[in-house]
């Protein structure tokens, strides 16, 4: 049954067209993708700094970051305090805002847009401008705060503030997100059952526990692995509004590489902590692949 | 009868309350854009005017022209426009084509090779700027817009364009193809000629993606670049409120120039806007 041509089963010149058709988009992944990590990797067991090549030294670095590194700590509870903040308040809000968003009414649209505005806004000037409103000395919200008659705050450079007031710029920022995720679930719930469970006399909290929740359970675990992510992945506000201080009262995960790497030149313990970061990512990653594959499977 | 009216006023009640709230995110959400223009049209002295006027009285649009004298404005937008629109070409254009070869094209361990790809949507990109940077400095890229084109065309940006545009080829009718096949159209003709314009949609999502996250991303810039005149605007725009220091003034205008482009964008296509973005998080 096999043409041959120049030599050539017809099976083997489709795995040709196909490899050929792939080879330059495999080529670039393996060079900016797979080799940064590869590279990551070796660097992160090494000493290399500004003056010094890499020079291979084991894991000391991962033991240094783990046994003597207050600064790591910090980071690290820096991060999670973040995360233990933001996704809570995200959820809830986008959740509520999806609520009220999902039957069709006279300016939905309009809504969704605003709510999605900043999302679109560099993380930048959306940064910069809670930079102005915050301010000390004639910063709106303290002037706001005034004619309630509360005394001025010092929000910027202030250890207790510096991660709360960041989780709020950033949730402000990011509501469109999750309320479009959670908007979508609510509308692929059958009304069917809505009217059903109402005939049976069930109340809007009991269909809203007993029908909504469950059916929407799976974007809701979705939205929240993706949103720990992001929690881990946070850099420019803090960079913006506090660099990380006062002293290292707001440094994150990629705050701490950032500096590492470009402030003091260790580029092999910025790979380190660098690969931390990697591997936390990557398992909430992975979570989130195995859990939806088990849906994909239990859908069809 | 009476309990209907009850139903109903209590529904009017919820509904009143829906509006309510928001409004009060909106008006929440707004009001930073509100400050910014209005503070960029302040005067210096305007300013230090306590308490700040929410409704200034004079206006003035001097903050704008002392500005380009401080900043390169100009250059920021045209390296963001550069940058944006090169990495939204060429991910569409090779993407694409191995999107094709993955939908459309039965070779060996296509499906092994696919998994290969879709890891690279693990790596987040703040991840492996450092061993970029070191990689880029190899090879003399630092300091170049080309170290914020190829690596994300290749990497985080293509990976994202060859994901959903695969999942778009797989439902264009594999007879289409073969009929093109017998026709005589090269693989190539039809990624061209028939696939891709079918593909419009899953284009613009990609497209609208890829531009909006070149042009606000901060981390590689800051990272990569060093000359003034390669700056990207959200990088131009920190650097200048680092040294602007308390020219709120100033530093409002060069926010507000920075943040008019991609809100023009989005609001001329703003369900397409939304839609795509809301993809990368269902994904």
């Amino acid at each position: 049954m096999e043409r041959k041509r120049r030599g050539l089963t017809l099976k083997q010149r489709t795995n040709l067209t196909g490899y050929a058709m792939i080879s330059p988009m495999a080529i670039g992944y393996i060079l900016f993708m797979i080799t940064p990590v590869v590279v990551m990797i070796y660097l992160s067991m090494t000493s290399y700094t500004l003056l010094k090549p890499p020079k291979f030294i084991g894991l000391d670095n991962y033991v240094k970051l783990f046994t003597n590194d207050p600064t790591f700590l910090d980071t690290a509870w820096n991060t999670v305090y973040f995360t233990l903040l933001f996704v809570p308040l995200n959820m809830l809000i986008c959740l509520g805002l999806a609520l009220l968003m999902y039957k069709n009414f006279k300016g939905v649209g309009f809504f969704r847009t605003i709510l999605f505005t900043p999302y679109v806004t560099s993380m930048v000037a959306w940064a910069i401008v809670w930079k102005y409103l915050f301010q000390t000395d004639n910063g709106l919200i303290n002037v706001v705060m005034g004619w309630f008659g509360l005394d001025p705050v010092n929000w910027l450079y202030n250890e207790k503030a510096a991660i709360p007031i960041s989780v709020v710029v950033t949730l402000l920022k990011g509501l469109g997100m999750n309320t479009v995720i959670f908007i979508s679930a609510l509308m692929d719930v059958p009304q069917i059952y809505y009217e059903a469970a109402s005939l049976d006399g069930a109340g809007s909290w009991s269909r809203f526990k007993n029908i909504t929740l469950p059916m929407i359970s799976q974007s809701i675990f979705l939205a929240l692995i993706l949103t720990i992510i992001g929690c881990f992945k946070v850099f420019a506000q803090i960079y913006v509004m506090s660099k990380g201080g006062p002293a290292t009262s707001s440094y994150v995960f990629v705050y701490y590489i950032y500096v590492t790497a470009f402030r003091y030149f260790k580029f092999g313990y910025a790979s380190a902590i660098s690969t931390v970061l990697f591997l936390i990512i990557l398992v909430l990653t992975a979570i989130q692949w195995a859990v939806r594959k088990k849906w994909v499977f239990y859908e069809t | 009868m009476k309990h209907n009216t009850s139903i109903r006023r209590k529904r009017l009640y919820i509904t009143i309350l829906k509006y309510c709230v928001l409004i009060l995110i909106s008006l929440l959400l707004l009001f930073p854009f509100y400050w910014m223009v209005i503070t960029s049209l302040k005067s210096s002295t305007q300013i230090f005017v306590f308490p700040p006027e929410l409704f200034p009285r004079h206006i003035t649009f001097e903050n704008f022209t002392e500005l380009f004298n401080h900043m390169k404005f100009f250059r920021y937008l045209w390296n963001s426009l550069l940058v944006s629109c090169v990495n939204s070409f060429f991910i569409v254009l090779i993407s694409g084509i191995t999107a094709y070869a993955f939908a459309k094209i039965r070779f060996a361990g296509r499906n092994i090779i696919f998994i290969f790809f879709l890891a690279g949507l693990m790596v987040p990109v703040e991840v492996i700027t450092v061993p970029l940077y070191f990689m880029l400095g190899k090879i003399g890229w630092v300091d170049k817009l080309r170290s914020l084109m190829v690596p994300t065309i290749f990497g985080s940006g293509g990976v994202f364009g060859l994901f959903i545009l695969r999942q778009f080829f797989i439902t264009i009718p594999d007879d289409l193809c073969e009929a093109a096949r017998i026709d005589g159209c090269s693989h190539l003709g039809i990624v061209f000629r028939i696939v891709m314009p079918m593909a419009k949609s899953a284009i613009a999502t990609v497209v609208i993606f890829t531009f909006a996250n070149c042009w606000n991303e901060f981390f590689q810039p800051l990272i990569f670049l060093s000359s003034q005149s390669n700056y990207t605007l959200p990088l131009g725009l920190a650097m200048f409120s680092d040294e602007g220091g308390t020219k709120w003034h100033l530093v409002m205008a060069a926010s507000t120039l920075a943040t008019i482009p991609l809100l023009t964008v989005f609001y001329m296509c703003q369900d397409k806007f939304i839609d795509s973005m809301a993809m990368s998080g269902i994904k």
